[in-house]
């Protein structure tokens, strides 16, 4: 079934005090599958299987936790990745699978575009640090590879954080930040974002920040109608 | 100084007569002045006079617990039914509403297991007469004693704390469990969610916010003042519920249609505007929208703080009820100082000097860093979590597991925000400052330059806050809410701070009332009394 009908369907099945209904879990479970497949997203789907896994914890499956993960990862900057995270229950994050993802959703969410496009392409080199998340980086790779459009999806991130913060971008530095992205694919994202192309190509202007982001002073204003009150009410100074 | 409250019984009517023709109160050891008053109270139901009910309510029963239950039960329920006369179901359910409630608040350590397990049984009978009736039930209670009642329903703590169980309380939790009735989720959620449909409350709000006549979404049910009450307070008991099973995203989509404006219904009961100010914003918190949450937090600690001297006036509630308020006024404090040190942001003078009175090193510890300061204070903040699936009948406390976990999923969120108050420290010291240079002041080599703007982006994204699901907030233009922002254009941060002149005008208002204030009692003072 496509994710369309098993959307509709389904939330018609989850509403009110049915979302707890611990037999939506099957077709839940493929729709999920199904926004894998054809790129396609719905939170209250994602969060509802979660819940239902913790409730009935016979159920639990961890491969659909991994996907919905994966999942709430391509709608950064939406906090659905930290809401799903809330509801994992502790002994379930023995799994190093789960672990990993984990870890590229912190590099992710600290914006540290340059360590996941490496890690992306295969050349990440792991630090000897004990600490270190991604001793097997070729790992990633394989966990996002299913997962139809994720890279776009980052980029899409990418492109919205660049938004607030630059006013101008070099296209070298822009084309980085997307994975060395072609030109024609920087050119395309710029165009879904209205930036400008300036310099024969080499600079994109972005947004005009300069008119909003300015240092100022502000003083207090105190309206009369504030002190009116105040003023009117008639009060004489105490004598003895 | 609690003031008693006097019964009107000079009517002659015939529970009156068959009380006294049937009952000798001083023989089954109930005073006479609480035979009146419960003959009273039950009338008063009966007559759905409301304000009478909240007199009852809220000083009579505390007052008479004081002068004649101070160190034992009040009656069982079958002396109260020989009091009241037969027939009159509603009362005795909620008699024992009150019944247990009491219970509860007298034993710091929690009442019995068997108590507990009947209070919960209690409520479960209230609800069904209330859903399952064909019409709505006449009845009318005052909003705080509705509050109360959704609140304690929806208070269930109980099973996965084994610290405080007795030997023979573990074989009574294992027989209840097999019978599956008692504090399960399931039951909670169910007659919480049954409220909200048989009240149509949310329909009418979303109605009412829409500028509709919410009678028109509404049946009999849903216009009954009862109902929708008791729907509209179900809504915030769900809230919070789902809170404490971790589910922010559905907490915040159950009271979308709830409009935190000064005339909502919650206004009216304290601990329910309360209750709602601290779990939306503590799910904003766990959601990241730190700024949000500071609202939020901010809004709720003025209210607190305003109406503080006339909670303080109101003695006999403490006896009666678990200071929710006093509790609740730390935690806020520890919550909104997470927030500032992740997002500063500029908030109302008496809150922010009472914070860095309270909060200040703490929140000088989280902005260098200190990952254990925001764990303190995140669980010194946070509610106290539920988990819905463990049952524990021995060993350790296992409610603190998913304390844990919600401690841990929050400090993860952290950690990735972390360098932003180090940026910040940078970032103040400058109007214009080269991105190369600041990775330097850093020790950020070339190779990991990239990854460092990851930070400038990070921190752009939190104050912009891209995370939130609404449209951008509309904050009022002339006063930006942080004092220091920036953009890179190319190589270059451009860096503009705020600064804001003191508010002295405010100081002086606030001086000058209370000067007319101190006048005003000296003038009523006579002198020459105190004279020897």
């Amino acid at each position: 079934m496509s994710f369309e009908r098993l959307q509709r369907d389904l939330h018609e099945a989850i509403e009110g005090v049915n979302r707890y209904n611990p037999e939506n879990v099957a077709d839940l479970a493929s729709c999920v599958q199904a926004m894998v497949t054809e790129n396609k997203y719905d939170k209250d789907i994602v969060l509802t299987i979660l819940k239902l896994y913790q409730l009935n914890p016979e159920k639990y499956d961890e491969a659909v936790v991994r996907q919905v993960l994966l999942k709430t990862l391509m709608v950064l900057p939406s906090s659905d990745f930290a809401l799903a995270k809330c509801l994992i229950d502790t002994n379930r994050l023995g799994s190093q699978e789960l672990r990993r993802i984990f870890d590229l959703g912190a590099v992710l969410e600290s914006c540290n575009f340059a360590v996941f496009w490496k890690l992306v392409k295969g050349t990440y080199k792991p630090t000897t640090n004990p600490n270190e998340p991604f001793k097997v980086p070729g790992e990633i790779a394989k966990i996002i590879k299913p997962m139809v459009g994720f890279e776009d999806a980052i980029r899409h991130y990418a492109c919205r954080v660049i938004s607030v913060t630059f006013q101008n971008i070099e296209k070298k530095l822009l084309s980085r930040l997307l994975g060395n992205a072609s030109d024609k694919e920087v050119t395309a994202l710029a165009k879904k974002f209205k930036w400008e192309t300036k310099e024969n190509g080499e600079v994109f202007f972005v947004d005009n920040h300069e008119d909003k982001i300015k240092t100022r002073n502000i003083d207090e204003k105190i309206q009369f109608s504030h002190v009116a009150d105040l003023l009117t009410s008639n009060v004489p100074p105490l004598t003895f | 100084m609690s003031r008693r409250v006097e019964f009107d019984l000079s009517h002659e009517d015939p529970t009156e007569r068959r009380r006294t023709n049937t009952f000798n109160g001083d023989e089954e050891g109930v005073p006479n002045e609480v035979a009146d008053y419960l003959v009273y109270f039950s009338r008063m139901i009966d007559e759905q006079n409301v304000p009478e009910i909240l007199t009852l309510y809220d000083q009579a029963f505390p007052d008479l617990t004081e002068r004649f239950f101070r160190d034992r039960m009040w009656p069982e329920e079958n002396i109260v039914e020989r009091i009241i006369g037969p027939g009159n179901k509603l009362f005795i359910i909620l008699y024992k509403e009150l019944f247990y409630r009491q219970l509860y608040a007298r034993n710091a350590r929690g009442p019995l297991l068997v108590h507990r397990y009947e209070s919960f049984m209690n409520y479960q009978e209230l609800f069904s007469e209330l859903l399952s009736s064909k019409d709505p039930i006449p009845l009318s209670l005052p909003n705080v004693w509705l509050w109360d009642i959704i609140d304690e329903f929806a208070f269930c703590l109980y099973k996965a704390n084994p610290g405080k169980r007795n030997a023979d309380e573990v074989e009574d939790l294992i027989n209840i469990e097999e019978n599956q009735n008692a504090w399960n989720i399931y039951p909670v959620l169910n007659i919480l969610y049954s409220l909200l449909s048989k009240s149509q409350i949310v329909e009418q709000l979303k109605a009412l916010k829409e500028k509709r006549n919410p009678d028109s979404v509404a049946d009999e049910f849903g216009q009954s003042d009862l109902y929708f009450k008791l729907g509209y307070f179900a809504l915030i008991g769900l809230l919070r519920t789902h809170v404490l099973l971790g589910d922010y995203h559905q907490a915040l989509k159950t009271v979308q249609y709830v409009d935190i404006d000064p005339k909502g219904i919650y206004n009216t009961v304290p601990t329910c505007l309360v209750t709602l100010h601290y779990f939306v914003g503590f799910s904003h918190l766990m959601m990241r929208n730190y700024g949000e949450a500071t609202k939020m937090f901010v809004n709720c600690l003025l209210y607190i703080q305003r109406t503080k001297s006339v909670q303080s006036q109101q003695p006999s509630k403490k006896n009666f009820q678990y200071d929710v308020i006093g509790k609740t006024w730390d935690q806020l404090f520890y919550l909104l100082a997470i927030c500032l040190a992740v997002q500063p942001q500029r908030i109302d003078e008496s809150i922010a000097s009472q914070l860095s009175e309270r909060c200040g090193e703490r929140m000088m510890h989280m902005a260098n860093g200190n990952i254990d300061e925001f764990r303190n204070a995140f669980s010194t903040g946070c509610p106290k979590f539920l988990s819905p699936t463990t049952v524990v009948y021995e060993g350790v406390n296992q409610s603190k597991e998913p304390l844990l976990r919600q401690t841990q999923s929050f400090l993860e969120g952290i950690e990735s925000q972390m360098a932003l108050p180090v940026l910040r420290g940078y970032l103040k010291l400058y109007t214009t400052l080269p991105t190369k240079k600041l990775a330097s002041f850093m020790d950020v080599d070339d190779e990991h330059y990239d990854s460092f703007l990851g930070k400038l982006l990070t921190y752009k994204m939190i104050v912009n806050e891209l995370g939130k699901e609404a449209g951008p907030s509309t904050v009022d233009d002339d006063e930006p809410q942080t004092d220091i922002d920036f953009y890179v254009d190319r190589d270059m941060i451009n860096i503009a701070d705020t600064k804001v002149a003191r508010h002295v005008g405010e100081h002086f208002l606030r001086h000058i009332q209370k000067l007319h204030e101190v006048q005003d009692v000296l003038k009523r003072l006579d002198l020459n009394a105190q004279k020897p």
